[in-house]
C-alpha cells in the first residue's frame, strides 16, 4: 500500500510505526526504503544506534537512498534541514519523498518535551511536501507518556502486518501544542541556583551567562551560544511577558541549566522556537535562535508563569 | 587611553581623539575642559573653546581655569561661541549644515598648522546644538563626518553636553557617534573610522533599540556602495534584532553590509537565521 492510497492525495504521510522487536523492525521498516527505491523516490534514512548502518546492509546501493547518521540533534536544526534538504529534491525534479526517521526520547537517553512539539510540528511545517515519513519507535524502550504523544502527532499508523491506517487519535498540531504541558523540571533545579536575578537587563543576563560558565566546564563556543540564547530569551520576556521576569542559572562541569520565568502566558504562537515566527523577519526570531542554539529548550506553562528552560552541554543529567 | 570605549577622564587624548563627555552641571564640565586643553597646550596644539554665550563669557570661564587662564594672552588659545564656530543651514539659524561646518572645521585645522602648532584641540559644549532632534539629526552627520576628518588630520576633541538639560536619551544620541564617552551614557560606539564606512563597538540590545535605530537613521544615507564595510572590532554583542535592523538598511541602500568582527556570535546568528544582506568577516 503506498501513501498515496493512504491518504488519497500527494501530501504528507506522517505515520509512526510501533515495534515490538527487531523483526517487527526490519519487516517494518525495510520495505519502505525499499519501495523508495524501487519507485526512484529521494529517501533519507536517519536512525539512531547502529541501525542506519543495519539498514544500509539490507539495502543495495543506489542513488535515491542517502544514509544520515546523528541528524537528530536539535528539533529546529532538523526542521530547517528538512525543509531544504525537501525543497532540493523538488526542484531537481523529484515527485514524491520519503523519510525514515528514527526521533530521539528518554529510552535513547535523550529528553522528550522538545520532540513532542517536534512532532507535532512535523504535521504543519511539512505539509506542502509530497513526503512519507515514517517513523519507528521501539515499544520496549518509549514509555507510556511517550508512546500518548506519539499517536497525538502522527495521523497515520504503520501496523506490524505492512499495513497502513489513518490514525483516529490523532490531534491537530495547533490544538496538541496549545496544551501547554509542564516538563520535569531539571533535576539541579532543587538546590540554589548559583547567580538568580529579578527583572534583569539582557546584559545583565549575558553577565550571569558568562559568570555560570566559568564556573563549569563548558567550552567557550557552548557559553557563548547559551548567553545569545538567554539574552534573546530575556528579551522576549521584557517585551512579550509580564514582570517581575526571574533568571535563575545552575552550573555544573558539564553543562548550565537557566530557567528564564515570566507572569505571562508564553508565546502565542503554538509553533514558536521550532518554526521562525509568523511575523518574521520584523522580529520574533528569538526563540527560533534560542532553539538552534541550545541542546534542550523546554516550555514550562504553570499557574504561576511561564518559564523557560534552556540548557547548554548536555542536555540530561 | 584606550581607543573605544567608556572612560572616567579625558586626560590623555591624542590626535584623532573624539570623546563624548556628559556633564550634570558647569563645575564638573570646568574640571573635564581643563583636562583637555591642559593636554592640548603641552601638545602645542592650537585650543578652541567652544560653547554657547558670548566670546567674553567664554574668555572669563576660561581665565579661572588653572594651567588654562594664564596662558589666555599668551596665543594659542581661542574662544568661539557655538553660533561662529559652526556653519548653520539658511533656514534655521540653529541647525548646523554638516557638510560647511566640517569644511570649516578644516580650514580651521589648517590654520593652526600654518601658524605653526601641531594640531587643533576643540574642547567644545554642544549643548546649544543639540536641543532639538531636528539639531541632533543634523549635529549627528556632523559628528560623524568630522570623525571621518580626525583620521586624516591632527585634530582632537572633547564634545560635552549637558544632561540636566538634554536628558540622557538626547545625549545618548550624540554620545554614540563617539568612539570615547563618559560613563554610562551608551551601550554603542558607532563612528567613523579608517578604510570602513563605520565601526561599531559595544553591546547593542533592546535596551539601545531607538537609539540604535535613530543612528542608524542618520549615518546610513552618508554611506555609500555596494559593500559598506563596518569595522566590528570593538563590538561585544549585538543581539537578532539588531542585525535585523542593520540588514534591512543594507537593504535600502542596495548593498551588503560586511561586518568585520573578533565575536564569533554574530556568525552564529546570522548562519542560523539566515540573514541577507549582512556578511560577517572574521577579524583574527
Amino acid at each position: 500500500m503506498s501513501p498515496d492510497s493512504a491518504v488519497g492525495a500527494g501530501g504528507l504521510v506522517h505515520e509512526a510505526a510501533l515495534y515490538d522487536g527487531e523483526e517487527q523492525f526490519l519487516e517494518l521498516v525495510v520495505p519502505f526504503v525499499q519501495g523508495g527505491l524501487e519507485a526512484g523516490e529521494p529517501t533519507l534514512v536517519a536512525l539512531g544506534d547502529g541501525r542506519t548502518e543495519l539498514i544500509r546492509s539490507l539495502i543495495p546501493p543506489s542513488p535515491h537512498v542517502s544514509f544520515v547518521s546523528g541528524a537528530y540533534d536539535r528539533p529546529a536544526c532538523v526542521l530547517k534541514s528538512v525543509d531544504t534538504l525537501l525543497t532540493g529534491y523538488l526542484a531537481e525534479g523529484a515527485r514524491q519523498l520519503r523519510i525514515l526517521g528514527e526521533v530521539p526520547h528518554p529510552g535513547v537517553g535523550v529528553p522528550w518535551e522538545w520532540w513532542a512539539r517536534y512532532e507535532a510540528t512535523v504535521n504543519h511545517a511539512l505539509a506542502r511536501f509530497p513526503l512519507w515519513a515514517l517513523c519507528p519507535y521501539d515499544r520496549r524502550i518509549t514509555s507510556d507518556e511517550v508512546l500518548e504523544d506519539v499517536v497525538q502527532t502522527h495521523p497515520y499508523l504503520a501496523t506490524p502486518e505492512g499495513g497502513h491506517v489513518v490514525n483516529e487519535r490523532y490531534v491537530d498540531p495547533v490544538e496538541f501544542l496549545a496544551q501547554g504541558r509542564s516538563p520535569r523540571a531539571d533535576p539541579m533545579e532543587t538546590s540554589p541556583p548559583m547567580i538568580e536575578l529579578v527583572d534583569p537587563a539582557a546584559s545583565a543576563a549575558r553577565r550571569a551567562v558568562l559568570d555560570a560558565g566559568r564556573a563549569s566546564g563548558l567550552s567557550a563556543g557552548e557559553v557563548e551560544d547559551l548567553m545569545i540564547a538567554v539574552s534573546e530569551t530575556v528579551t522576549n520576556a521584557i517585551c512579550h511577558g509580564r514582570p517581575p521576569t526571574q533568571l535563575r542559572v545552575w552550573p555544573a562541569r558539564d553543562r548550565i541549566v537557566v530557567t528564564v520565568t515570566d507572569q505571562g502566558g508564553g508565546p502565542s504562537d503554538p509553533f514558536a522556537g521550532l518554526l521562525p515566527a509568523a511575523k518574521a523577519p520584523a522580529g520574533g526570531l528569538g526563540l527560533w535562535l534560542t532553539h538552534q542554539l541550545c541542546n534542550l529548550v523546554t516550555f514550562d506553562h504553570r499557574e504561576d508563569g511561564f518559564t523557560v528552560r534552556l540548557i547548554a552541554g548536555n542536555p540530561r543529567p | 587611553m584606550r581607543t573605544v570605549g567608556l572612560v572616567d577622564s579625558v586626560r590623555g587624548l591624542v590626535p584623532g581623539g573624539h570623546v563624548c563627555w556628559a556633564y550634570q552641571d558647569r563645575a564638573e564640565f570646568r574640571v573635564r575642559a581643563r583636562e583637555c586643553l591642559v593636554d592640548g597646550i603641552a601638545l602645542g596644539q592650537w585650543v578652541e573653546y567652544v560653547g554657547s554665550g558670548s566670546a567674553e563669557e567664554l574668555r572669563d570661564e576660561l581665565a579661572g581655569l588653572e594651567g588654562v587662564g594664564q596662558l589666555l594672552d599668551g596665543g594659542g588659545i581661542g574662544v568661539s561661541p557655538v553660533g561662529d564656530f559652526y556653519e548653520f543651514s539658511d533656514h534655521s539659524g540653529d541647525v548646523v549644515d554638516p557638510l560647511r561646518a566640517v569644511a570649516k572645521f578644516v580650514v580651521a585645522t589648517e590654520k593652526a598648522l600654518a601658524g605653526g602648532y601641531t594640531g587643533l584641540r576643540a574642547v567644545v559644549d554642544c549643548t546649544a546644538a543639540a536641543r532639538t532632534a531636528h539639531q541632533r539629526a543634523a549635529f549627528a552627520r556632523f559628528e560623524y563626518l568630522i570623525g571621518q576628518q580626525m583620521s586624516a588630520l591632527p585634530v582632537t576633541a572633547l564634545c560635552a553636553y549637558d544632561l540636566s538639560e538634554l536628558g540622557r536619551a538626547a545625549v545618548a544620541e550624540m554620545a554614540c557617534l563617539h568612539p570615547l564617552a563618559s560613563a554610562g551614557v551608551t551601550p554603542f560606539h558607532l563612528y567613523a573610522e579608517g578604510d570602513a564606512e563605520f565601526a561599531l563597538a559595544g553591546e547593542l540590545d533592546l535596551s539601545c533599540a531607538d537609539l540604535f535605530a535613530t543612528t542608524l537613521e542618520r549615518i546610513m544615507p552618508l554611506c555609500r556602495g555596494p559593500e559598506l564595510v563596518v569595522n566590528g572590532g570593538g563590538l561585544e554583542f549585538i543581539d537578532h534584532r539588531r542585525l535585523l535592523v542593520l540588514a534591512e538598511h543594507a537593504r535600502r541602500a542596495n548593498a551588503t553590509i560586511v561586518l568585520r568582527t573578533t565575536w564569533p556570535g554574530v556568525g552564529r546568528i546570522i548562519g542560523f537565521l539566515a540573514v541577507e544582506g549582512v556578511r560577517v568577516e572574521s577579524l583574527v
